[in-house]
């Protein structure tokens, strides 16, 4: 394999590194540490997947598939709580109707599990639209998933195995709680995290070959 | 039974030797670090092994630890 050394902007160095683990190298010619360090991290994260199944990839935002909504209902103590659904209301409106005790009845309108509206009557409406919790508590969201902050630097990888773990949990597909599961979890964390670093160094190395000062790595 | 597929569902879970999977994740974490920073690539293999080696010796150094703080402390209380 010929590692002949070409000239490439940093910022395409990075983005290509981004997309393909070891693309950025590949691109400025250092074909041999491509192989390695990208096909070191494309294993590393197939591996966890391997070992902790496809739902080892959890996106944040998500509940069994679906994504996870929140709506605001008013209790019988007439306080505002919190309630998490897979199925937002998209309008409530007025029936007219009561129920026994002449409380109004609305009907809620929702999303069902594939997309498709439908319509429920009930005492108890949400006081406004859902909304879907990376809106509503991003941090809270991230915080649930926390090896999702390292799977994510692993680009579209992680993008195309997320979109599979969601296919796998709607058809019941079981995710893994053992200690078995952590160390998968953790494998494709720490394949993210090295991305991360290669991701930096492949720009670092790309603009140290096109003449930028202070860059490039050593042994 | 239900058929185990690979990549799908998760490995079984009863496993007592699961630390044996941190050998493999800590010869690629020295494997890909390695390929990064060593400007000559025939040198990766070796330094590889040394770094993964050092990596190991450190999760044994703290489990060592670990495992004698604990005694200690089962003893006192």
């Amino acid at each position: 394999m010929n590692d002949t050394k070409r000239p490439v902007s940093p910022f395409v160095a990075m983005i290509a590194s981004i997309l393909v683990p070891g693309l950025g190298y590949w691109l400025i010619g250092e074909r041999k540490r491509a192989f390695t360090a990208g096909g070191g991290i494309i294993l590393l994260f197939v591996m966890g997947i391997l070992i902790a199944g496809i739902r080892v990839i959890s996106l944040p935002g998500y509940e069994d598939g679906y994504r996870k909504y929140v709506e605001g209902h008013v209790d019988i103590n007439r306080r505002i709580v919190t309630v998490a659904t897979t199925q937002p209301a998209v309008a409530v409106m007025k029936t007219g109707k009561t129920n026994g005790s002449g409380w109004p009845i609305f009907a809620v309108q929702r999303l069902g599990a594939n997309g498709e509206p439908y319509s429920i009557e009930t005492d108890q409406p949400p006081i406004g639209p859902s909304e879907w919790v990376m809106l509503q508590s991003p941090m809270a969201q991230l915080g649930d998933n926390i090896s999702f902050l390292g799977q994510i630097f692993n680009g579209p990888l992680c993008a195309v195995a997320g979109y599979l773990s969601n296919a796998a949990a709607r058809a019941d597909v079981p995710k893994g709680y053992s200690r078995l599961a952590d160390i998968g979890a953790l494998y494709t964390a720490i394949s993210g995290m090295l991305n991360l670093m290669l991701i930096v160094d492949a720009a670092s190395r790309a603009g140290h070959a096109a003449g930028a000062p202070g860059a490039g790595g050593s042994a | 039974m239900i058929a185990f597929v690979p990549f799908v569902d998760p490995l079984y879970g009863g496993w007592d030797w699961w630390y044996l999977m941190l050998v493999p994740l800590t010869l690629l974490i020295a494997l890909v670090y390695k390929a990064m920073r060593c400007e000559d690539l025939t040198e990766v293999p070796r330094q590889t092994l040394v770094a993964s080696g050092k990596l190991l010796g450190a999760f044994l150094g703290c489990a060592a630890v670990l495992w004698i703080l604990l005694v200690i402390l089962e003893r006192r209380w």
